[in-house]
């Protein structure tokens, strides 16, 4: 039985030899992909097909008294935007999650209290701003918002 | 009769779904409970009635997943009201997504079900909930490639195991027949490529298991053999499999609707008709706060919780948070599928928080009482030890700051409700068929010009007249005014929207052909311009030319616009424009009027200019109708005469 399988082996190993490949297979830490997905989220936030799609300019322009200035939101329309404003609204949406996921982290794991109590603050900070930050954003966009 | 003159087979082509579920509600109200309700009102209150079951089919969704009950009853609550759902299930919205998304989460919840028991009954019940799914909406193909994918990343993670091969055995086999009895699907789910993905993993795990099984027998030595020549054997039979599968063209490619997610540049270059439609929009940014408020801060938090324990449910939940951001990132329509799963995502985060300033409080209460009962003298001296050895411990909230932190997210949750109840009043309720403004001063001013030009119809022409439209009006016509029209909403035999486009854009002769070969009785276009209502047919002019453009090549987009590409309604504008027929209906008459004070007349207030052709004679129609603010134009198409 054990010849056969011998010869079986043998004849199959010649007929198709796989080349030698050295491969290691890469396991990525659990918060690497995290990383990654967040990044994923980032680009979607920012409404980067829109981009691809619309192809909208990156920044507006308002035209007053002999010179140009510079617009970054888009007023009015609610589902359109320029590239710049995409960005600046996907990174204040991920700020505020990363505040709040700096919160957890500062009252879950044990660390040197003055790291602990920065990472509380900083987390408490950066998720209050962002939320105001992004509701005036939106009050610039939709006119009327929270009126009758 | 709809699409005239092809007619349509409504029992091959729609999801009978939702007509099956309103006529059971009716049935068994009229019949068992014996409440006499006329079956409009159970089609009306469709949508909250499953968007209530939605509500408690997620609590359990939330409970199963994160084991805890503060999560799903947080979930409960937000799915009730977030935006992104509510636009679809608001009362008197009759569309198939109201049962859909219902549907959409018993499936998912009876899976996750069958993967953590591993019982086939479980299996069973998901793949009855599954026939629903595909009964009532298409967007079933997202269930039928989140699942596979779900079994193939637990296989790659090293989580297979038993529970998920009964699960995904029985699913997929009972899954598949039972949604090949639904006659618009039919053969579909084991031809078309939309499906290959559940094939390929079923295939895929019936190798694992055997691989195995045998693994438990061989020795080590025969086994490393064993795995060569299946391996061999396995990818030779699939790429056999695919290459006569797609040679033959049994297995049909990705079509239309779906590769345009895959491909968001797709539809623009070469599906117009479905590049138009405004729910096809990719999303902007603010399109996300918008519908699901303080969820877009909660959501990654969600993720993260779900990385730092994972298990089976909770990889589903972010496999299924990946996928559906990106897609709703493709199609503005589509937040409806992300909404479910911000939801769920976010009310675990938000529980967790809530959870963490809640022990701190506990802690400190705890450490009051104990404080009293022990020896004060003894804890001073250990204080004085810790404080100079720097230990490791974790933060110490104070209890103010837990109290205001609970208050601070307890705000946030507040201002959620608000924010929804204003979206859903402002942007998600009103009517469009009856249009509202605000005057000079204050009051509101109703334009009720659809309904008027409709039962205008309905009462001035003849039975069998028939009526050609753009498609956005199909149903509309066909329900209000009871004619037959050329194309309506559902219509997906491009060709024939083409040729409407067509004939709406070329001069009155070649349109005159085009509608005597449909044998037209009437046109009728929309027009905004006496007061400034901008979702007329001349502000989607564009995409007829587009349209047309598909089935005519003389059609072309540069022809309309003018020298400085711009697309322009008065003199400055394309001639090939303003000798269209759509132009001429649109405007005929218009330089009689005015419409504001300091303007000539013929003033359009939606392109804010003066219209550019004027005092001409319409040959091949003559004007039917006009409804009182000029919004519905009907126009009465004159036959040839017998002689010349």
């Amino acid at each position: 039985m054990s010849k056969k399988l011998n010869f079986l082996e043998s004849s199959f190993c010649k007929a198709f030899r796989p080349p030698q490949l050295n491969l290691r297979i890469i396991k990525p830490s659990s918060m690497a992909v995290f990383a990654f997905v967040l990044f994923a989220l980032f680009i979607v936030f920012a409404g980067v097909i829109y981009d691809l799609i619309v192809e909208p300019p990156s920044i507006g322009v308002e035209y007053g008294f002999g010179n140009e200035r510079p617009v970054t939101i888009l007023k009015g329309r609610l589902n359109s935007q320029y590239i710049f404003e995409g960005i600046d609204g996907a990174l204040f949406y991920l700020l505020g999650s990363i505040g709040l996921i700096l919160i957890d982290q500062a009252l879950t794991k044990e660390r040197r209290e003055k790291y602990g109590k920065i990472m509380f603050y900083t987390g408490v900070g950066l998720f209050a701003c962002s939320f105001i930050i992004i509701i005036f954003f939106i009050k610039l966009k939709v006119p009327g918002y929270l009126k009758r | 009769m709809s699409w005239y003159p092809l007619g349509r087979v409504v029992g091959g082509t729609v999801f009978p779904g939702i007509m099956l579920t309103a006529g059971t509600l009716y049935f068994f109200l009229k019949k068992i409970v014996r409440i006499t309700v006329h079956i409009k009102h159970v089609c009306v209150f469709m949508g909250p009635f499953f968007a209530s079951n939605a509500s408690l089919i997620t609590y359990l969704f939330t409970k199963e997943v994160s084991k805890d009950y503060g999560a799903g009853l947080i979930s409960a609550v937000m799915i009730a009201i977030v935006p992104g759902y509510i636009s679809r299930s608001v009362a008197g919205s009759f569309d198939n997504e109201c049962i859909a998304i219902f549907a959409l989460i018993l499936t998912y919840y009876l899976w996750l079900k069958a993967v953590n028991t591993g019982s086939m009954f479980y299996a069973a019940s998901c793949a009855l909930a599954y026939l629903y799914m595909v009964s009532s909406w298409g967007g079933y193909v997202f269930i039928m490639n989140l699942i596979p994918l779900h079994a193939f990343v637990l296989i790659i993670v090293g989580r297979y195991s038993k529970r998920l091969y009964v699960a995904y055995t029985t699913l997929y086999i009972l899954g598949t027949l039972l949604s090949m009895q639904v006659p618009f699907v039919g053969f579909q789910a084991v031809q078309s490529s939309e499906h290959l993905a559940g094939m390929g993993i079923f295939g895929l795990i019936q190798l694992v298991a055997a691989v195995k099984y045998v693994h438990s027998i061989l020795g080590e030595k025969y086994f490393k053999l064993f795995l060569k020549i299946l391996g061999f054997i396995a990818v030779s039979i699939l790429v056999l499999f695919v290459v006569i599968g797609f040679a033959t063209g049994y297995i049909a490619p990705w079509t239309g609707r779906f590769l345009s997610l895959l491909d968001p540049t797709y539809a623009k270059k070469y599906i117009p008709i479905i590049a138009s439609v405004s729910e096809h929009q990719p999303t902007a940014w603010s399109s996300y706060f918008f519908d699901l408020q303080s969820l877009v801060f909660l959501y990654p938090v969600g993720l993260y919780y779900c990385f730092k324990n994972p298990s089976d449910s909770k990889i589903f939940l972010i496999l299924y948070a990946v996928t559906s951001t990106y897609f709703t990132g493709v199609m503005v329509r589509l937040m409806l599928v992300l909404a479910p799963i911000c939801v769920i995502l976010g009310s675990m985060a938000l529980s967790n928080l809530f959870k963490l300033f809640a022990y701190k409080i506990r802690e400190f209460d705890e450490e009051n009482k104990n404080k009293k009962k022990s020896q004060n003298k003894n804890t001073k001296k250990q204080n004085k030890k810790k404080k100079k050895t720097e230990q490791n411990k974790i933060f110490n909230l104070g209890y103010i700051s837990a109290t205001l932190m609970i208050a601070v997210l307890t705000a946030m949750f507040i201002s959620y409700i608000f924010h929804s109840i204003w979206v859903t009043s402002e942007a998600y309720s009103s009517p469009s068929i009856v249009l509202a403004a605000k005057g000079y001063d204050g009051n509101r001013i109703i334009f009720d010009d659809f309904r008027e030009a409709y039962y205008w119809l309905r009462q001035n022409t003849a039975p069998d007249a028939k009526i050609m439209s753009w498609w956005d009006y199909g149903y509309q016509i066909t329900a209000m005014a009871n004619r037959t029209v050329l194309v309506d909403n559902n219509t997906w035999n491009n060709t024939h929207i083409g040729t409407v486009g067509k004939a709406m854009v070329k001069t009155e002769n070649i349109s005159a052909q085009v509608m005597e070969q449909h044998d037209v009785d009437y046109v009728l276009v929309l027009f905004g311009g006496l007061i400034g209502y901008s979702s007329d047919d001349i502000n989607k002019y564009l995409w007829l030319v587009r349209i047309g453009g598909t089935v005519d090549p003389s059609i072309k987009e540069e022809d309309y616009l003018n020298s400085r590409k711009e697309f322009r309604v008065d003199s400055q504008g394309a001639p090939t424009f303003l000798n269209s027929m759509m132009y001429k209906l649109c405007f005929y008459r218009f330089w009689e009027v005015k419409t504001e004070g300091n303007k000539p007349s013929g003033y359009d207030r939606v392109r804010n200019t003066v219209m550019g052709n004027q005092n001409y004679e319409l040959e091949a129609v003559e004007e039917a109708f006009t409804s009182e603010h000029w919004i519905v134009r009907i126009y009465k198409v004159l036959k040839k005469e017998n002689r010349k």
